[in-house]
């Protein structure tokens, strides 16, 4: 039987604090990660402070989060707060565009998508910012407008156009466009499993994509689909204001196709705690018992640590 | 000789220190092991009996709300403890002996505190 300590470092502003136990979690399509732990001590003044948690064995440990302190709540008995964490992209959640003038909205013109979603990132506060080169540009035809809309909520609408993702890693905010597949080589092989579920389904199959834009601009992407009946399609529309020229249109058709056109492969599972394993990775899973050797891209991830270390990974291809 | 914040108690038991470390097992499927996490440990705990002859409610009660108590052992170490339980026991027979004196064998449960 092998044996493992488990060891971590919590520091919040700064100052490694003792834990009884801990969960991170972040997933693909969540804007914000999002991580709690109970402590035996702690006050009000840790609102709003930096919080780095690692965790790993025997000592070698790796960051599995930055963010900050959100809430403090305290439980009489047995006598333990709970400390709730978020990461940088909380300031997007939090921030509302509100200009001195409802007649003047906060826009911009002739800007790309990647330069569009830092400025509405800096205008929360965050400027740590890498954005992908999108060869998108927005307000062509007129104003990219936002007014009493949540900074997060305004870079779902950009993102939901162009397919793309914001996501933040270790305090730094990153627009990439991602698509849900496993991708190079793995970072690593999983081999043993505490529990496997394995489904496969159309539900979330789209194989008609239909783009509504300003004005008249309209544009539609489909493919038949080998998992549903012969000339059936199941649609998703994108419509958006933002959508100001045909080629955007067009290419908003085409990467949403690509996103939704395939059938959904799911994989939940449980494992011995591995903090190497992040949202995004691909990762290979070989397991003769469950028949799989396959590359899988990690939709989700929750790292749980009390007595036990153990990862939950919820995983597609 | 032991006391509890130097009032002497007369001690007929003494579990010594108990350690508890917390330890869970990772059962992993289609392995022929299974995997021991081990996350540290409970703070230590000792239970005492002993038998007040006097002075019962006035010294030993009030111990109780104190998180902070100095218990020495019998090697005269001194230990900072909080008291987790304390059962009283009143000892009729011993009044033959100590007329007007309530007797009691106490069960006390210790935790150590450590810095």
């Amino acid at each position: 039987m092998p044996i493992r300590n488990i060891t971590y470092l919590v520091t919040v502003d700064g100052d490694s604090v003792d834990i009884v136990s801990c969960e991170v979690s972040a997933s693909f399509k969540t804007f914000v990660s999002k991580a709690s732990f109970t402590v035996y001590s702690a006050n009000s003044s840790w609102l709003g402070k930096e919080v780095e948690i690692s965790l790993g064995y025997n000592g070698s440990n790796t960051k599995i989060f930055e963010g900050y302190v959100d809430d403090v709540a305290y439980t009489r008995l047995p006598g333990t707060y709970e400390i709730t964490c978020s990461d940088i992209l909380r300031l997007a959640e939090k921030h509302y565009i509100v200009t001195d003038s409802l007649e003047e909205p906060w826009s911009r013109e002739n800007i790309t998508a990647e330069d569009l979603v830092g400025d509405l990132l800096e205008e929360a506060g965050i400027t740590s910012y890498d954005g992908y080169t999108s060869h998108f540009t927005f307000g062509v035809d007129g104003k990219v407008e936002f007014n009493i809309t949540a900074v997060s909520d305004a870079i779902s609408q950009i993102c939901n156009i162009l397919a793309t993702n914001v996501y933040a890693v270790n305090g730094t905010a990153y627009f990439r466009q991602t698509m849900p597949v496993p991708t190079g080589s793995p970072s690593k092989t999983i081999t043993d499993y505490i529990q496997a579920d394995y489904t496969y389904g159309t539900e979330q199959l789209r194989n008609k994509v239909v783009v509504f834009g300003k004005k008249d601009i309209y544009a539609e992407a489909s493919e038949s689909s080998p998992y549903l009946p012969t000339g059936f399609y199941q649609t998703a529309i994108v419509s958006s204001e933002l959508i100001d020229s045909q080629s955007m249109a067009d290419s908003s058709a085409d990467y949403n196709l690509e996103l939704y056109n395939k059938l959904t492969e799911e994989l939940k599972l449980d494992i011995e705690g591995d903090p190497s394993i992040f949202v995004r990775d691909t990762i290979h899973v070989t397991n003769a018992t469950i028949d799989m050797d396959d590359d899988w891209f990690v939709y989700s991830v929750k790292h749980s640590m009390d007595d036990t270390f153990t990862t939950s990974l919820y995983l597609r291809r | 000789m032991y006391k509890l914040n130097d009032v002497r108690i007369f001690v007929e038991k003494d579990s010594g220190w108990i350690v508890e470390p917390r330890k869970g097992t990772v059962e992993l499927l289609d392995t022929d092991y299974s995997i021991l996490h081990t996350a540290g440990r409970k703070s230590m705990t000792r239970n005492i009996s002993f038998v007040v002859f006097s002075g019962y409610y006035t010294n030993i009660v009030p111990l109780v709300d104190d998180s902070s108590v100095t218990f020495e052992d019998d090697a005269g170490t001194d230990w900072t403890v909080t008291i987790m339980k304390e059962s009283p026991e009143r000892l009729y027979n011993f009044r033959d002996y100590y007329d007007g004196t309530e007797v009691f064998r106490v069960s006390m449960d210790l935790m150590r505190i450590e810095s």
